[in-house]
């Protein structure tokens, strides 16, 4: 099934695995995490080969470990592969950070330095499961709450240097530019006019707490806050068109109300 | 593989640094789940260590309370019979003891019921300590003589109820890995030799005995609320539909009925289960056992015989 350069997607979430086959949710794709379903045993399996014929879906991970010390899991990459070709998924994506060291899984997407030294590091091992998974892989940024003293260059450099010397692609979080931008203090604007728009696979969007100290949390449990739908628009005049997909993790709201909230990018952007 | 460059000498080092604060259990002394620990060689390395504290918390925090959220959806009624922070303090000493180590978050639950069994297995055959333990420091209590123990003691609810939670909690995940059986339509040669043979049950079935209301609460109440008990047993059954988990109520005499033909031939279980009965309720029963086996096999329990 294709999926078409202005498609408006949702993050597939289990709540609503039952809304989506009972009824055809005017949606454009799904976006899957493997993780959800490589370990997790027959039954999530199953219903992903309902939702998978009736949908278009794509693969994103969360487990990669791009930028961690430890070798890739050609293991979990050899999964992955057999996800992604038993749906046929035009790309896959997972993120520029770390998420596991000493043999132990972190369950989080961990920043680490914007140091040129990582640049062809990351850049070979993320050229490697482009080519090892076959279909494009898109590379998405991270909120971050902490910056490193070894940083040497912006986000958005080290971000686009890793695109360039890999000819992977972009997987843009708006949300995760925007968070970052306000808890890092840089100006969103400047990392958008950064970007190679040749090279978005894909756009997420979600939402995220402000906590009382006013740092901004990724949590992906409410609605996408004002700030980040105008970085929405500015994007969208730069490099639109691009897939869209809202991304709603936790206090997930009934199907009708995330199909509601990722409409909101079509009004956006005219 | 062989061809990718080698990770700078510095990036392990700082990772491992990171990775040891997450693990750190969270401090449970004021009352509340929060970061404390002390990470200076990590501060030093971050842009800002005005603010390090805070920050590092903040991921710190995250990891604790992601792998609490997944435990609890794991386990969502042994939970509640526990209560939410004795929960975390026994899930903190399962993590302390198998870290996560696999891509699907849900899968950092394994061995957690088999730990948890064999905890309330050793309180219930041993004398309760003379005092009960302050189940608020769980750093502490990680580093205990017997810190399972210790905190499953300082449940107040009755350990029956945490048992057939724990039980009913573990034949769900056990129901969402297992693969679905068609659905098993025994032939006539089959019909002529049950009596002799003892039937294969389902991967994922799981007869379930129930003293207290579970199986309404893998949702957790809001607000929470006691567990109340049933005048007599109820029993269930926890399986893999086509489609979905689902839990199946059965009869008293269905149920002892699955439970012996678990066991033995099925012409045996059928005599064990009318022995000793009136010809009142032998009638009963015969009545019963045509629709018991009908709901048995088209609900894909028993899926064949050997």
């Amino acid at each position: 099934m294709n999926i078409a350069r202005d498609a408006l997607g949702i993050g597939l979430r289990r709540p609503h695995v039952d809304a989506l086959l009972s009824e055809h949710a005017p949606i454009g794709f799904l976006e899957v995490i493997a993780e959800n379903h490589l370990d997790a045993g027959s039954l999530p399996r199953a219903r992903l080969d309902e939702i998978a014929a009736r949908y278009p879906v794509v693969g994103h991970g969360v487990a990669l470990n791009l930028v961690g010390a430890e070798p890739l899991d050609l293991v979990h990459l050899e999964r992955v592969r057999e996800l992604v070709r038993a749906y046929g998924m035009p790309w896959f994506s997972d993120h520029l950070c770390w998420s596991a060291s000493g043999g132990h899984r972190h369950h989080d997407l961990l920043p680490a330095p914007y140091d040129p030294e990582l640049v062809p590091y990351v850049a070979a091992r993320a050229r490697f499961v482009q080519d090892f998974l076959g279909v494009p892989f898109g590379i998405e940024n991270l909120s971050s709450y902490v910056a490193w003293g070894r940083d040497q260059m912006p986000e958005w450099e080290f971000y686009r240097q890793v695109v360039d010397a890999s000819d992977c692609w972009y997987m843009l979080d708006l949300n995760n530019i925007y968070v970052s931008s306000v808890n890092h203090g840089f100006d969103p604007l400047a990392y958008l006019a950064s970007v190679r728009w040749d090279r978005v696979l894909q756009v997420h969007m979600a939402g995220h707490l402000v906590r009382p100290d006013g740092l901004r949390h990724d949590t992906h449990d409410r609605p996408v806050c004002a700030e980040v739908w105008a970085l929405y628009r500015e994007a969208w005049a730069l490099g639109g068109p691009f897939p869209t997909l809202l991304e709603w993790d936790d206090q997930v709201p009934p199907l009708p109300e995330v199909l509601a909230e990722v409409a909101k990018a079509a009004s956006v952007r005219t | 593989m062989t061809s990718l460059p080698p990770p700078p000498p510095w990036l392990a080092p700082l990772q491992e640094a990171f990775g040891a604060l997450l693990e750190t259990p969270l401090d449970a002394t004021g009352g509340t789940l929060r970061s404390s620990a002390d990470a200076p060689a990590l501060t030093a390395a971050l842009a800002d260590p005005s603010t390090a504290r805070t920050r590092l918390a903040l991921y710190h925090e995250q990891y604790w309370m992601r792998l609490y959220g997944a435990l609890h959806a794991e386990l969502p009624r042994f939970a509640q019979v526990v209560g939410y922070w004795r929960f975390n303090a026994l899930a903190t000493l399962h993590l302390h003891e198998a870290p996560p180590n696999r891509v699907d978050l849900a899968r950092c639950g394994d061995g957690l019921a088999a730990r948890l069994l064999a905890g309330i297995d050793r309180i219930a055959s041993t004398a309760p300590p003379p005092a009960t333990p302050d189940t608020r420091a769980i750093g502490p209590l990680v580093h205990g003589p017997d810190p399972w123990t210790d905190t499953l003691r300082s449940v107040r609810a009755p350990v029956d109820l945490a048992r057939q939670a724990l039980r009913m909690d573990e034949a769900a995940r056990r129901a969402l890995a297992a693969p679905h059986a068609a659905v098993w339509r025994p032939t006539g040669a089959d019909v002529a030799t049950l009596p002799e043979r003892r039937l294969r049950f389902a991967p994922s079935f799981r007869l379930l005995r129930e003293d207290w209301a579970l199986a309404e609460r893998a949702v957790p109440s809001d607000p929470p609320a006691p567990f109340s008990r049933h005048a007599e047993p109820w029993f269930w059954v926890s399986f893999r539909a086509e489609r979905t988990t689902a839990l199946a109520r059965v009869e008293p005499g269905f149920a002892r009925l699955l439970a012996l033909a678990s066991e033995r031939p099925f012409g045996e279980a059928i005599d064990a289960l009318a022995q000793g009965r009136d010809p009142t309720d032998t009638a009963a029963l015969g009545a019963a056992l045509p629709g018991w086996i009908e709901r048995a096999l088209t609900s894909g329990w028993w899926i064949g015989a050997r």
